[in-house]
This record gives C-alpha cells, sequence and structure tokens, in this order.
C-alpha cells in the first residue's frame, strides 16, 4: 500500500514523515526544501486495522510513505507541483494525507479544496496542534471533518502517538472507502448559474469519455491547464467550443478580463470564498496568532531597513568565528586575556588531532613489536593512518558547520536571507530564491545542486548551478584548516573567512559574465512565503547531523581509505612495478604523472619546485572526493619527511608540522594554491549531480570547462600580482591597489547600471518602480 | 497617472504600515496563477508591512500569514483603498 504526504512548503510534512519512518529526510523552514519525492516504509509498532478481504490471520500491513514535495496549489508552474501532481493522478496512491497547519488554516485548506477533487481517499492531519493550544486558540475539529467531508485527525507532526493514531483512521477509511454518502464539497459545484450550466456540460463530456478524477479533470480543463489532458484532442477541441459558446452567451462576470472569461481567477476566488465564508465561521471558535506578532518582533531587526543587511553579515562572521577563531572573541588580540582562548570548533578539532596522533603512535608500535615488514608498515602507518585521519581531524568544524547552516533554516531566517539579498542578487541575473542552493554549497555541492529545482526558471537555475562550487563545500574545509594552521596560524578565522569571500566574489563576478553573455534576458519571479520563525527541533537537528556524520564516515572508510591505499601504492612503485626506495618516490608513477603535467600549473607559482608533482597529484586526488586533497599531502609528504629531515621541535608528525618544516608554500602560493581548489571543478558526485540536473552533455561539458578556466585564470591573476606586490614598495603598492579597485568597481558598475538606462521599461527585471504604468504587465 | 479614481492605486504604490483591498489582477500567465494561488484574490485585505533594505522586494501580510513579492508583481495588483487623505 501507499500512502501519499501532500501539503504546503513548511508546514511539518518532512517532520511527520520522518516520525513516521524513523527516517532523517532533511527537513528546513524553508518552502521548497523536499525537492524531489521521498519514499519510506512506516514503522508499524502496534497492529493496525486489516487490509481489506484480510480474513482471519491477516498478513502484516506494509504501508509506504511517499513524501511529495511541499506546493500550494496544482497549478502546473512549478517543477514541485508538476511532480507532485503527476504522483497523485498518474501513480494512483492508495490514500492522501493532506498535512494542514493548523496556524495557518486559510492558505493551507486552498490546497486541501483541490485534493478533495481527486478521487483517492484523503485524511487531514491537523498539525501544530500544539501551537493553536498553547496560543490560547480553539479549532473545532469534528466541525472541520464535516465542512470538508473527510476525516481530520489533530496532530503534533512530531509525536509518535498522534502519528499511530493517524495512520489507524487512515487505514479505517481506506477500509470505507469509498462512502456511500459521498459528501465532499466540491468547490466547482457552487458556481453561479451560468457558470454551473458549463461546469456541468464539460463534467459530463469528461464522464463520457471514461477518464479517471473526472471532476479534476473537469476543472482543470475549466482553468485552461497548460499541461491538462493534451494527448485526447478530440475532447480538448469539444470543450473549447463549448467554453467559446458560454462566453459569448453569457455576461461576463465582473472582475475578469475581456474577451475570455477569466475562469483561472473565478475558480481560485470560489475556493478562497468557500474557506472565508464557510469552514472557518465554523471552525475556528477563537483565534490568536501570537507567533505572526513575535515574528514581527524579531523581523525588527532582522529585515530591518537599515540594520537588516548587517545583521546578516553579522551573523555569518559569528558562525566563522565560532568554527575557525583560534582567539575566540578576540580575547588576547584585545588585552583581556594573556592567552587565547579557542573557539569551539578549533577547541575540539584539538582533541581529533591528538587522538589521530595517539593513533598513529600506537599502530606503528604494535606493527613494529609484532615485527612487520617494513612495507607493511609503511602502509598502514604512512598510508592508511596518515591519509584517512588528516581528514578526520577536520569532522568537528564540519559538522559544526553543517549544524549552523540547518540551525539557519530550521528558524525560518533563510527565508528573510532570500528576501534581503533579491535586489543585489537580480542585478546578477539570479534571484534572492537563488541564497539557499548557494549557501548550502557552503555544507556540501550535491545537496546544493539538487535544491537549485527550487528555482522556477530555467536560465536561473543553470546559472545557480554553475555557481555552487564556488561556495567552499566542507570536504574543502579540511584544505583550507591544515594550510592556514601551516602559513596563517595568527589569523586563522581572517583568512579562511577570506577564502570564503573570495568564492563569493567570483561567483558574483562570474555571474555578471556569464548573464552578460550565455544567459542574456532572464526573467523571473519572487513570491516567497517568510514562514513564522520556529526554534530548531533538536530531534530534527540532530537525525540531519547524525545523517551527515554517517555520510563522512562512510566516505572517510570507502572512499579515502581505499584512494590513500592506492596513492600509496603508486607513490612507491615506479612504472616497471618495482617497490622504490624511501625517498625516491618523485621517480614512482605518480611523480612522474604530477611532473609531466606541472608545467600546466606552474604559472599559477605553486608547481615550481621539482617537489611540487605531490601538490598537482593532491588536486588530482581531490576530483574524487576533496577530502583527499588533504588525505594525499598527508600520505606523500609525511613519509619522506620523517626518514629525510629532522623532526620538528616539538617531535610531533603531523602534517601542519611537516608542511611548514618543508616549507612546501610561501604565503603567496598557499594562497594561490587554496584560491585554485576552491574554485576548480568539483569532485566527481557534484559533476554527476550537476550533470543529472542541467539533463544535457553540452551544458555539463561548458559548465566544467567553465569551472576549470574561471579556477585557472583567478589563480593566475592572484599569483601575478602577488609576484609583482612583493617587488614594488608600500607606497606604489597602495596606489596600484587602489587603481586596480577603483577600474574594477567602475567595471562592475558600468555593467550592472548599462541594462538599466537601455531597456528601460521594455519589461526587464530590474526596473521595477522606475516603471510607474500598470500597463506593460498587460502586455505580457 | 492611468486611475483618476483617487480610492484605487497599485499595490507597488502602497507606503509601509498601508493597507487595502484587491480589486484585481493586471497580469496574465504563471505570475498571474502564482499570485491567485497565494490568495491574492479580489476582495482580499492585504496589509504592505514593509520594504527590503535595498527598495524591493516587499512584505505583505495576507490571509494571517507573510508574503513577500517583487515590485514589479506588486505592479499587477490594483488595490482600493479605504480611504485617501
Amino acid at each position: 500500500m501507499k500512502f501519499a504526504l501532500v501539503g504546503n512548503p513548511n508546514s511539518g510534512k518532512t517532520t511527520l514523515f520522518n516520525t513516521l519512518t524513523g527516517s532523517s529526510a532533511r527537513v528546513g523552514n524553508w518552502p521548497g526544501v523536499t525537492v524531489d519525492k521521498k519514499e519510506g516504509l512506516y514503522k508499524c509498532r502496534a497492529p493496525l486495522a486489516l487490509e481489506r478481504g484480510g480474513g482471519d490471520n491477516p498478513p502484516a500491513t506494509k504501508i509506504h510513505i511517499v513524501d511529495l514535495p511541499g506546493i500550494y496549489s496544482l497549478s502546473p508552474y512549478t517543477p514541485e507541483e508538476v511532480i507532485a501532481r503527476q504522483f497523485i493522478v498518474e501513480e494512483k496512491p492508495d490514500l492522501i494525507i493532506n498535512i494542514v497547519d493548523a496556524t495557518n488554516l486559510e492558505r493551507n485548506l486552498y490546497l486541501t479544496t483541490q485534493l478533495l477533487e481527486i478521487d483517492i481517499p484523503v485524511v487531514v492531519a491537523l498539525n501544530m496542534m500544539d501551537v493553536i493550544k498553547r496560543e490560547g486558540a480553539e479549532i473545532d475539529v469534528a466541525a472541520l471533518s464535516g465542512k470538508l467531508g473527510v476525516p481530520v485527525v489533530p496532530i503534533s507532526a512530531l509525536k509518535a502517538g498522534d502519528a499511530r493514531t493517524l495512520m489507524g483512521k487512515a487505514v479505517e477509511t481506506l477500509e470505507y472507502w469509498p462512502p456511500a454518502g459521498h459528501n465532499r464539497p466540491v468547490v466547482a459545484g457552487r458556481f453561479p448559474s451560468p457558470f454551473a450550466g458549463l461546469y456541468n456540460d464539460v463534467l459530463q463530456q469528461v464522464m463520457a469519455h471514461g477518464i479517471g478524477h473526472p471532476v479534476f479533470h473537469t476543472i482543470k480543463l475549466l482553468e485552461n491547464d497548460a499541461i491538462e489532458l493534451l494527448h485526447d484532442t478530440g475532447l480538448l477541441t469539444a470543450i473549447q467550443q463549448r467554453k467559446l459558446q458560454f462566453e459569448h452567451s453569457a455576461t461576463i462576470p465582473a472582475g475578469a478580463s475581456h474577451p475570455a472569461v477569466d475562469y483561472e481567477a473565478e475558480i481560485a476566488d470560489l475556493r478562497y470564498k468557500f474557506i472565508t465564508n464557510e469552514v472557518k465561521p465554523a471552525v475556528v471558535k477563537r483565534y490568536r496568532n501570537n507567533s505572526l506578532s513575535q515574528s514581527e518582533k524579531i523581523d525588527r531587526l532582522l529585515t530591518h531597513r537599515v540594520w537588516g543587511l548587517p545583521a546578516f553579515l553579522g551573523i555569518l562572521f559569528a558562525v566563522f568565528h565560532l568554527i575557525f577563531a583560534a582567539d575566540f572573541l578576540f580575547l588576547k588580540r584585545l588585552g583581556v586575556l594573556n592567552e587565547s582562548v579557542p573557539s569551539l570548533g578549533v577547541l575540539l578539532q584539538g582533541y581529533t588531532e591528538s587522538l589521530q596522533t595517539f593513533a598513529g603512535e600506537q599502530l606503528s608500535g604494535l606493527l613494529q613489536s609484532a615485527n612487520a615488514a617494513p612495507w607493511a608498515t609503511g602502509l598502514l602507518v604512512d598510508g592508511l593512518v596518515n591519509g584517512v585521519c588528516a581528514v578526520l581531524t577536520f569532522l568537528p568544524q564540519i559538522l559544526l558547520l553543517f549544524l549552523f547552516l540547518s540551525i539557519l533554516e530550521d528558524t525560518g531566517y533563510m527565508a528573510r536571507v532570500a528576501f534581503l539579498m533579491d535586489r543585489p542578487l537580480r542585478r546578477f541575473g539570479l534571484s534572492g530564491k537563488a541564497i539557499l542552493p548557494m549557501l548550502m554549497g557552503f555544507g556540501c555541492s550535491v545537496p546544493a545542486m539538487m535544491g537549485t529545482r527550487t528555482l522556477d526558471n530555467e536560465k536561473e537555475k543553470r546559472l545557480t548551478l554553475m555557481l555552487i562550487p564556488f561556495f567552499s563545500c566542507g570536504a574543502k574545509l579540511a584544505i583550507w584548516s591544515i594550510i592556514v594552521a601551516t602559513m596563517f596560524p595568527d589569523n586563522a578565522d581572517f583568512v579562511v573567512f577570506a577564502i570564503y569571500a573570495t568564492g563569493v566574489a567570483v561567483a558574483v563576478l562570474a555571474a555578471l559574465a556569464l548573464k552578460k553573455t550565455v544567459f542574456k534576458n532572464n526573467r523571473s519571479n519572487f513570491v516567497l512565503e517568510l514562514p513564522v520563525y520556529r526554534l530548531p527541533r533538536i530531534k530534527n537537528t540532530s537525525l540531519y547531523l547524525w545523517e551527515k556524520l554517517k555520510g563522512f564516515l562512510i566516505t572517510v572508510t570507502t572512499i579515502v581509505a581505499a584512494a590513500t591505499i592506492v596513492i600509496w601504492f603508486l607513490q612507491n612503485f615506479n612504472f616497471r612495478f618495482e617497490l622504490l626506495e624511501p625517498g625516491d618516490s618523485a621517480n614512482s608513477i605518480l611523480g612522474q604523472i604530477g611532473s609531466s603535467i606541472r608545467w600546466v600549473f606552474a604559472p599559477l607559482g605553486f608547481a615550481q619546485t621539482p617537489d611540487s608533482w605531490k601538490l598537482i597529484v593532491a588536486i588530482l586526488t581531490g576530483l574524487i572526493a576533496k577530502e583527499l586533497v588533504v588525505a594525499t599531502m598527508g600520505v606523500l609528504y609525511i613519509p619522506g619527511f620523517s626518514e629525510e629531515a629532522a623532526q620538528t621541535p616539538e617531535g610531533e608528525s603531523s602534517l601542519i608540522a611537516v608542511l611548514g618544516a618543508l616549507s612546501v608554500f610561501s604565503p603567496l602560493t598557499a594562497m594561490t594554491f587554496m584560491i585554485f581548489n576552491l574554485l576548480s571543478v568539483p569532485c566527481f558526485a557534484a559533476v554527476a549531480t550537476a550533470f543529472a540536473e542541467l539533463k544535457s552533455i553540452k551544458w555539463t561539458l561548458f559548465t566544467l570547462f567553465f569551472w576549470f578556466t574561471t579556477a585557472w585564470t583567478v589563480s593566475f591573476i592572484v599569483y601575478q600580482a602577488g609576484a609583482l606586490f612583493s617587488k614594488m614598495n608600500v607606497a606604489t603598492a597602495v596606489v596600484f591597489l587602489l587603481a586596480l579597485s577603483i577600474t574594477g568597481g567602475s567595471i562592475v558598475y558600468a555593467v550592472t547600471h548599462k541594462n538599466n538606462r537601455k531597456y528601460r521599461c521594455s519589461g526587464c527585471d530590474e526596473c521595477g518602480e522606475k516603471c510607474s504604468a500598470g500597463s506593460r504587465r498587460m502586455e505580457n | 497617472m492611468l486611475f483618476s479614481d483617487k480610492m484605487a492605486k497599485l499595490l507597488n504604490q502602497f507606503k509601509a504600515g498601508e493597507r487595502g483591498k484587491v480589486e484585481k489582477l493586471t497580469v496574465a500567465g504563471p505570475l498571474r496563477r502564482r499570485l491567485l494561488d497565494m490568495g491574492i484574490t479580489p476582495g482580499t485585505e492585504i496589509i504592505f508591512k514593509k520594504v527590503a533594505p535595498l527598495g524591493d522586494p516587499v512584505e505583505l501580510t495576507i490571509r494571517g500569514y507573510k508574503l513577500a513579492i517583487r515590485r514589479a508583481e506588486a505592479e499587477a495588483v490594483l488595490m482600493k483603498t479605504e480611504d485617501e487623505r
């Protein structure tokens, strides 16, 4: 059996799905978090009522729960709506669980009135009843059930008991379906008289054709729905003729645009009138919406005209500071304390690092006492432990980043960010809604690229997708941490922030360039619900973090572990498959490959010494997974180091100490190495996702080319400019920098503002308030 | 001005805190449907809450929830205000 979960975005659908299935589908207080349908099995603790015709000893009921994307309507305009609609109408679930947010009945019931027109049993799950009680409001559940003609179960989506009651009711409903007196309200059946005659005629024709869900299809046909019954041209023509006949005979209803009757508006209006005039007065006994007024108070600061944007930047900086700062709250720098106190992220990273050193020592001690062969010790300690642990060290910081991102999302703040950033982003051919996938990119590019599906415009979607890798993902964090700890230990948080900022800046410039060349004449809409602020649910957050932790550990123990072993072999054997002497790895397979393409990277600064093939190999393995960049460096640098050179003063052999002692980087080449990794082609998983979303080989190839070229060019510019600077004196450098930024700034300004002058009032997005008359909208 | 009637104006021209009722939508296609679906139907009361820091989009309260739309979209909503003075 299959039950579909349908409801508005942000109505608690995914939370209910988690409660029902025990799975950890992603939840966020953001419209459109579920971008594709998800399926799970109902965990049936108590035996449910029986399947129809079950007999004396019925088989256990297996119920698949399908979580559909959040939708406001069954219109054909957004991908989510189309996915949900096709699933409901074509794949015929046995039952629809319509989840309704009790604190926002009016808009939520609008979708319900549409679902009631489909010939599938519906059970309404009235969610957020705990909030209703807390606020002292009252909803008459029985009256609601009577008005809708379907069972209504009050729930709080988190409570397992409520979920069980709901499922019990659902199975019971199935047993009595179809009910003898099917008394669902059909809104379209309440049309004023001339319209009602048209409706009945069309309904007769549809039923005569034996089409399933006749009421649903009749209404869609009346609405001139774009994806409705296109295959049955005969029927379509007949209905068009009937409609034309109606339009000529009937007096045009007020408010409809001539000459065609505005069926869509009429029907939407009828639905809302049904809810406000019939349902609400009977159902809502007392109503208070404290959360809305509380949200307004919070928004007085967070979307304030002056303080809104600084607050956003402040929140972003606070997140980075908590994760990366070695000197928490600048206590040392400000002279409050003599010793710096690390922030949470750095503190936790310290712990995992000492754990790694400990594990390495124990293992090599164990192997020595067991008289293991040197190559085995090399493989296990140098290959596996160094590689895997180099990655594991950054687990706390990666998890913290995901934690903060999910908190920002769950509270509802992300929708406000979209609201704040829509105007600036529009200059670059994006809408405010693109901010969520882009910020998700700071976590992982794969879900971020999937998230671009919530954008309703194809050009905007492609553009956003191409920019996502520039938002430094969690796995790349390991690279920044290790290099920053080596080269810039005193300013770690600032340098990491600068790396992230560079990514964002490049994304902005790239968006501008692409908007002017590849994605011309982009038009989009921005209609976004700003949900009420909510406290993040600990259960949802921890489930989500657990999922991330699991995913990370699986990557590390499988791909990273396997790859480190392969890298170790390739680095210790030459092309004739002979084991090399320690320290001779330049002649190894990897060394040969890396050296042969060193010329590509030489102009970027970090690949100028013969030893730098190791960095190139790290970049290449980064294509498998970005965690491998650090793992590879661990495998390639540490063993050679412990044998060739002296130990570091502390006697430790962590990668940070080794990179520092070997002077692998200068500050400048460290920057260009990081910038190249930041901007270059992301991991295979992300490339595969990009291909799946772009749905075109041509676009995927272009995107790959675009990523590589951008990475190379920006690194090149940074290195060459930096090298130039180091030869100048301070005054010249300042003047040069000023001149450069003024030129750059004016180019950006000219490009972004040219559009306004040139295309004024032609209907472009930018000139919104400059066009005063509504007349041009009519032309669209 | 297109509309001589003082009572009628575009949602786009509202000031923060102003309220009024929807007269009609002057746009066709997907955007029209989207606005209708979100509850902007004739006769609905809309409170124009505030404007984003950079002047666009705008925040509305409608049917007990908050909706953000761009000015260009608000321009498609013709409104009736209670009193104009």
